[in-house]
């Protein structure tokens, strides 16, 4: 994915998908020095998780152990 | 159509309309492209090999020294260059037991966290013990995530376990860029501690006495061993208590406790006069499951015999029969003198008590007769000889009913010594 980024943006901050808790999304790139400019705007990339298929999640949460399922999709899009 | 090398561009803001105003003629001569064939959304491709120099050491992401990057048949886009080349991959990566993986403990689960960037996705697999790699979690995009483990398999007991994880990351094509590894380690097994403790069933007079120095005689002790298991899962079996060879006492540990204690009362070894050895074993399913003796043995506690040495002041002038006796049973508290156990030969500086200083008293040295003459110097080991009258070879009961040959020597005059003086008693006369 290709989002726009100002020198603004905070690339230590990454986000999350509350429907896929036990991940953390992050760009590709750590400074706007790695972000490509283009038609006058810098560009990052990041990876969402594709899933073609459920897929069963179990992650340890501060009351314990969490498992849930994920149908197919796309997760971890950058809030907008 | 491939772009022509050297072809330029020029652009213009989204929202303008433009029109291709050439003749005719020139307009056939000018080709249209569309932003895809840039590379797929604005950025340019490397579609030849990319030549690369970094000298004197340097490295530029994954590039260093001299060399050509290989772009593949189709390319590879300046996104993904810069990404899965110039950008270093890194990752941290954890495997952590959930309950902390002591030894034995044959079920659990792990809890695996990753970190990720500089690459397109990951693959989480494992592998345990040596067994097959088995996948756990595939796409896994930049970023971090975690994972629970909680299909791993019942371990097997009295070995030490340990599950790999490996965090694979590719780039868009599916080419390892990066391996990182968290390993999952059970504890090592930890041998059960084990003490044992002697007390005299009895005390005598000489303030050298403890438990483990008795005059001679005074054997008979009470033993305590006590075990205390370590590695959690790991009962302890059985508990032994020796004399020696001789095993006095065991008892068989049920209800896997943390503590066994295992008390001998009033053993009376017959060792008047020769030292003797107490130990404590202690067994555990580790130990029975090796065929071993024991899981641990306490450190030996030796009960020293020693005859005893006597250098006293009383009033005795070494005319009666029991004269040796009389000088044994004198010593009451350290005023009187010194009531010495010493282990075979001696040699030691008495500083003389107010006693000897009394002109009613003489002072007096009784020792095992065994150790031959004896030696006396004032000041100390190089100071001048002082001779003793030598009573000769007698023989004493001591407290504990044990008869005891001894030498026996007095001063030649009453009233010998003032307080604080120094004498240098060797029994290698």
């Amino acid at each position: 994915m290709r989002v726009e980024v100002t020198p603004d943006t905070d690339f230590e901050a990454g986000w999350t998908d509350p429907e896929v808790p036990n991940m953390f999304f992050t760009y590709d790139q750590t400074s706007i020095d790695e972000c490509e400019y283009d038609e006058g705007s810098y560009w990052a990339t990041y990876q969402p998780l594709v899933l073609t298929e459920d897929k069963t999640f179990t992650y340890l949460s501060p009351s314990g152990p969490v498992t849930f399922t994920l149908p197919p999709g796309t997760y971890g899009l950058i809030p907008s | 159509m491939p772009i022509p090398p050297g072809t330029k561009f020029h652009g213009v803001a989204p929202g303008v309309e433009t029109e291709n105003k050439g003749s005719s003629t020139r307009n056939a001569e000018r080709d249209a492209y569309t932003i895809e064939e840039f590379g797929g959304g604005g950025g340019g491709v490397f579609d030849t090999d990319i030549l690369y120099n970094l000298t004197n050491g340097h490295t530029f992401g994954r590039l260093s020294g001299n060399g050509t990057y290989p772009v593949g048949e189709s390319g590879i886009t300046v996104t993904d260059f810069i990404r899965d080349v110039l950008i270093m991959q890194s990752a941290t990566f954890s495997a952590t037991p959930i309950p902390a993986w002591e030894y034995n403990l044959t079920t659990i689960d792990i809890n695996v966290v990753w970190q990720y960037s500089g690459g397109d996705n990951a693959t989480l697999v494992r592998r345990v013990n040596d067994g097959t790699i088995e996948e756990l979690q595939t796409g896994i995009p930049p970023g971090s995530g975690s994972f629970l483990d909680t299909t791993l398999p019942t371990f097997p007991e009295f070995v030490i376990n340990y599950v790999y994880y490996y965090l694979n990351v590719f780039d868009a094509d599916g080419n390892q860029l990066l391996q990182d590894v968290a390993i999952a380690t059970q504890q090592a097994y930890i041998v059960p501690a084990v003490t044992t403790t002697v007390t005299a069933d009895n005390s005598g007079r000489s303030p050298d006495e403890t438990a483990l120095i008795r005059e001679w005689g005074n054997d008979l002790s009470s033993i305590e061993g006590v075990g205390t298991k370590i590695s959690t899962y790991v009962p302890m079996t059985e508990l032994r208590v020796y004399r020696g060879n001789t095993e006095l006492s065991s008892v068989v540990i049920t209800g896997d406790p943390n503590s066994e204690t295992l008390v001998v009362s009033g053993d009376n070894p017959g060792s008047p006069t020769t030292n003797f050895v107490y130990a404590t074993e202690v067994s555990d399913t580790q130990s029975d499951n090796d065929g071993l003796q024991f899981a641990n043995k306490s450190t030996d506690q030796t009960v020293s015999m020693r005859p005893p040495m006597l250098f006293v002041g009383t009033s005795d002038t070494g005319s009666s029969p029991s004269i040796a006796q009389d000088i044994y049973d004198s010593y009451s508290t350290p005023t009187d003198g010194y009531f010495r156990l010493f282990e075979g030969e001696f040699a030691d500086t008495f500083s003389t008590p107010s006693s000897m200083q009394n002109f009613s008293n003489y002072a007096w040295i009784l020792y095992d007769s065994s150790l031959g003459d004896e030696e006396l110097r004032q000041g100390g080991p190089t100071g001048p000889i002082v001779n003793f009258d030598d009573y000769g070879t007698h023989s004493v009961v001591n407290d504990f009913g044990v008869t005891v040959s001894v030498r026996l020597f007095r001063s030649p005059f009453t009233g010998p010594f003032s307080t604080g003086t120094n004498f240098y008693i060797s029994s290698n006369g």
